[in-house]
């Protein structure tokens, strides 16, 4: 009976200790990911290079393909809602510019090129 | 029957527990996931991302905005970031990435300044070809989207033998801003044009000398080799059997860099925004 008890003890204590092992000492991590996969702030950031990229050059149709990488099918909506959330925590006002400058000029444009896949 | 003492139940039990919990851990219900970071993209997206961010920078300037985004990618020091735009350049990608990607580079450098260049130069028994090579490509693992790698048709190469003579052929001053630090560049091949391997050169200086082989860098061609050079010193090179000799080598002054979308600066030092730039010997083999 001692014996299954302290077994019975062990496992609880190991179960414990396991679990903490994998969720946070060394959890699962993902590699191979794809870019609607990034942690919201990187996904924002990268529609801020865009933005920026886009201001410099000009290129709708690159703008649209990079922005397609998101998997969201509204981009101009997407670059929006970067924007009001930069507006929100005060980021500076330039990239806000640059930011509704790709969304008005995504929304106007009825000739974008469909969603990567 | 053997009795076991009451600590090995208790031992026992404590390890089948825990295989339990991290199996429950790791495969039932692992950590939730809360988005990846950009280093764990995908090799070709992984080679989108960095061409964005230098993208960017082209396009703002902002060294701040691009250092951050860069320490997402601890792989990418000065030399990488300069190796690659080589690469983008040689590939024929978007000119604005390479471009930011160089500035990017020579930014970093002058913050940070890296001596490994010099250490190589300082060493003769080192090949910056080798070491670029070996070092920046494997550890960056990314796919530059347009690289033509994957669609590149095989060709023959042919190679040297002791009796191979090579002949100059060309040699011209390359002024490209992107191509930092400076170097000699030495291109090996046939007389119907093909990429020569394994074409051993000789580099000689005042008080050094060092060796390095064509078809280390073979996205750019199997004949292909070149050797990071210091402006002010007077290089000599030789190749193959060492009968064909190139002297009087001297990192070349250019003129300023035309800017493209207005910010453009000099990649390195120099009057006026002249900048060092490099040498590219082509050699016949017969």
């Amino acid at each position: 009976m001692n014996r299954f008890l302290l077994l019975g003890l062990g496992a609880i204590a190991g179960v414990i200790l396991g679990a903490w092992y994998g969720w946070s000492v060394s959890p699962v991590t993902y590699t191979q990911t794809s870019p609607d996969q990034l942690r919201p702030e990187y996904r924002a950031d990268y529609v801020l290079m865009v933005a920026e990229t886009y201001s410099a050059d000009h290129d709708l149709g690159q703008a649209a393909v990079r922005l397609s990488r998101l998997g969201q099918s509204d981009l101009a909506g997407l670059v929006r809602q970067v924007a009001q959330a930069y507006a929100v925590a005060g980021y500076p006002p330039e990239d806000r510019e640059r930011l509704n400058a790709l969304a008005d000029d995504l929304a106007r444009s009825s000739t974008l090129p469909s969603a990567a896949p | 029957m053997k009795k076991f003492l009451p600590g090995v139940w208790a031992l026992v039990g404590l390890l089948l527990g825990f295989a339990l919990g991290v199996g429950y851990a790791w495969v039932i219900q692992p950590a939730r996931f809360r988005g990846a970071e950009p280093s764990a993209l995908q090799p070709v997206y992984r080679g989108e991302y960095i061409l964005l961010i230098a993208s960017a920078y082209q396009a703002t300037g902002n060294l701040e905005e691009a250092r951050t985004r860069l320490a997402l990618f601890p792989e990418l020091n000065p030399d990488a970031l300069s190796s690659l735009a080589q690469q983008v350049v040689a590939a024929g990608g978007p000119a604005d990435a390479a471009r930011g990607l160089a500035r990017l580079s020579v930014a970093l450098r002058e913050e940070t300044p890296s001596p490994t260049v010099f250490v190589a130069l300082a060493s003769p028994a080192i090949s910056p070809t080798i070491r670029l090579t070996s070092s920046v490509e494997p550890t960056l693992g990314l796919t530059i989207p347009f690289l033509p790698t994957a669609t590149r048709t095989p060709t023959a190469v042919s190679s040297p033998t002791a009796a191979s003579e090579f002949v100059l052929v060309t040699k011209e001053q390359v002024c490209n801003p992107l191509i930092f630090p400076p170097l000699i560049q030495v291109i090996v091949q046939t007389a119907d044009g093909r990429g020569v391997p394994d074409v051993e050169i000789r580099v000689q200086w005042e008080g050094g000398g060092g060796r390095f082989v064509t078809g280390m860098k073979p996205e750019l061609s199997p004949g292909y080799a070149d050797y990071a050079i210091e402006p002010g010193k007077v290089y000599q090179i030789s190749v193959g059997n060492g009968l064909t000799i190139v002297r009087e080598l001297i990192a070349p002054t250019c003129p300023a860099a035309t800017p493209i979308i207005g910010k453009q600066t000099p990649v390195t030092g120099g009057t006026g925004g002249a900048f060092t730039g490099s040498w590219r010997l082509v050699f016949e083999m017969r």
